[in-house]
């Protein structure tokens, strides 16, 4: 019952999140945090199984979705997600740690495959970034792990 | 573990929605009000001075006020990442809007340029994109610059020997957006680094793109290279 109500309420937050994205609530000096990417890699650690994680991934693109949900970004960002769910395998024992790998590792990534120059010819908004990802992974997945 | 997310949730609902619960907006948040209104007063302003730059060194005697068809819209979203700087507008080909058409942030104050549409929406790229780069000018000298998009955008291309100083305005000299319609302020110059060959400033603008929430497009501008 308790794993129920918990999907459901990661079902509200990945939505509630993808709104702030999307409609650019939460940014520090004009760089966005993705925090949509830091969420969906925490939930796979907390997921019952692929299809829940699944579902919550089609929720953040559907909220995340600023013109057309066929957009080349939102389709390999929803790609990558769920092939990060298979690192699971990799990193099954030490969750926290994984967590913050997968995000300095993802977030590159994502980049690398939208728009790679964006990481070259704006690095230091890359870092900004990468830095503002990582310290959420770190408050989220600290939260998450040790609740009151 | 659910009362963390019940209590994230919360916090993000009330960061969502929170310009809508009065009597939160009243008693906690009656600043952001105040700020959100002096940010609109600052962009009039803007506007206003712009004008008047406009109007004072446009070269031809005949002044026509009213010049611009402004098209009042809403904006709903933005881009969601940071490689971009696009916001979407409520707007599309059913009110008579086109890629390529000029929107602004206010009268006078370019922000950008329809690069996609739909029939009930339009994709907008604003001069704080990786890809927006245009002619400028700075200030009375009309100093000549080459603007690129960015957080924040650069002005770039500035002769060495050019005397400009923070504050100036910086104004349109594309052919691509009206003349003369401002787009910011100098805020930091380097011109300490002897090795290179051009000036470099940041432009400053006094508004935000998160802070946006009505933008006008010009309907009866003609861009020249389409």
């Amino acid at each position: 019952m308790s794993e129920k109500i918990g999907f459901v309420l990661d079902i509200f937050l990945i939505a509630a999140i993808s709104l702030l994205q999307s409609l650019n609530l939460i940014s520090f000096a004009g760089i966005k945090p993705n925090l949509i990417l830091v969420f969906l890699i925490i939930s796979i650690f907390s997921v019952k199984d692929f299809w829940q994680y699944i579902v919550l991934v089609i929720i953040s693109l559907f909220f995340l979705n600023y013109f057309s949900i066929f957009s080349k970004e939102l389709i390999i960002f929803g790609a990558i997600m769920i092939l990060a769910y298979y690192s699971k395998i990799l990193f099954s024992e030490h969750a926290f740690f994984s967590i913050l790998l997968l995000i300095l590792f993802l977030t590159p990534v994502f980049y690398l495959l939208i728009d790679p120059l964006f990481i070259f010819n704006n690095f230091n908004v890359f870092i900004k970034e990468l830095i503002f990802n990582f310290i959420a992974g770190l408050i989220f997945s600290f939260l998450i792990k040790n609740p009151f | 573990m659910n009362l963390i997310r019940i209590a994230i949730l919360v916090i993000l609902i009330i960061a969502l929605f929170g310009s809508n619960l009065n009597f939160i907006k009243e008693k906690i948040l009656s600043s952001a009000n105040v700020q959100s209104e002096i940010s609109k007063l600052e962009l009039e302003n803007d506007s206003l001075k712009a004008q008047i730059f406009i109007n004072e060194n446009l070269s031809g005697k005949e002044i026509r006020e009213n010049t611009w068809d402004y098209f009042n819209t809403k904006v709903f979203s933005n881009y969601p990442f940071n490689n971009q700087s696009l916001i979407a507008i409520n707007a599309g080909i059913n009110d008579g809007l086109a890629v390529n058409q000029v929107v602004v942030s206010a009268a006078n104050i370019l922000l950008g340029q329809i690069i996609k549409i739909n029939q009930n929406a339009s994709l907008v790229r604003t001069i704080f994109d990786n890809n927006f780069n245009i002619a400028v000018k700075i200030g009375d000298n009309k100093v000549n610059a080459l603007l690129r998009g960015g957080l924040p955008p650069t002005l770039e291309m500035i002769e060495k020997n050019k005397n400009i100083k923070n504050g100036d305005i910086v104004y349109n000299a594309d052919q691509n957006f009206p003349y003369g319609f401002k787009l910011g302020e100098i805020q930091i110059i380097n011109s300490e680094n002897a090795a290179e060959p051009f000036k470099k400033a940041f432009l400053k603008t006094d508004y935000s793109i998160g802070s946006l929430e009505d933008v006008f497009v010009i309907k009866n501008f003609e861009v020249l290279n389409k």
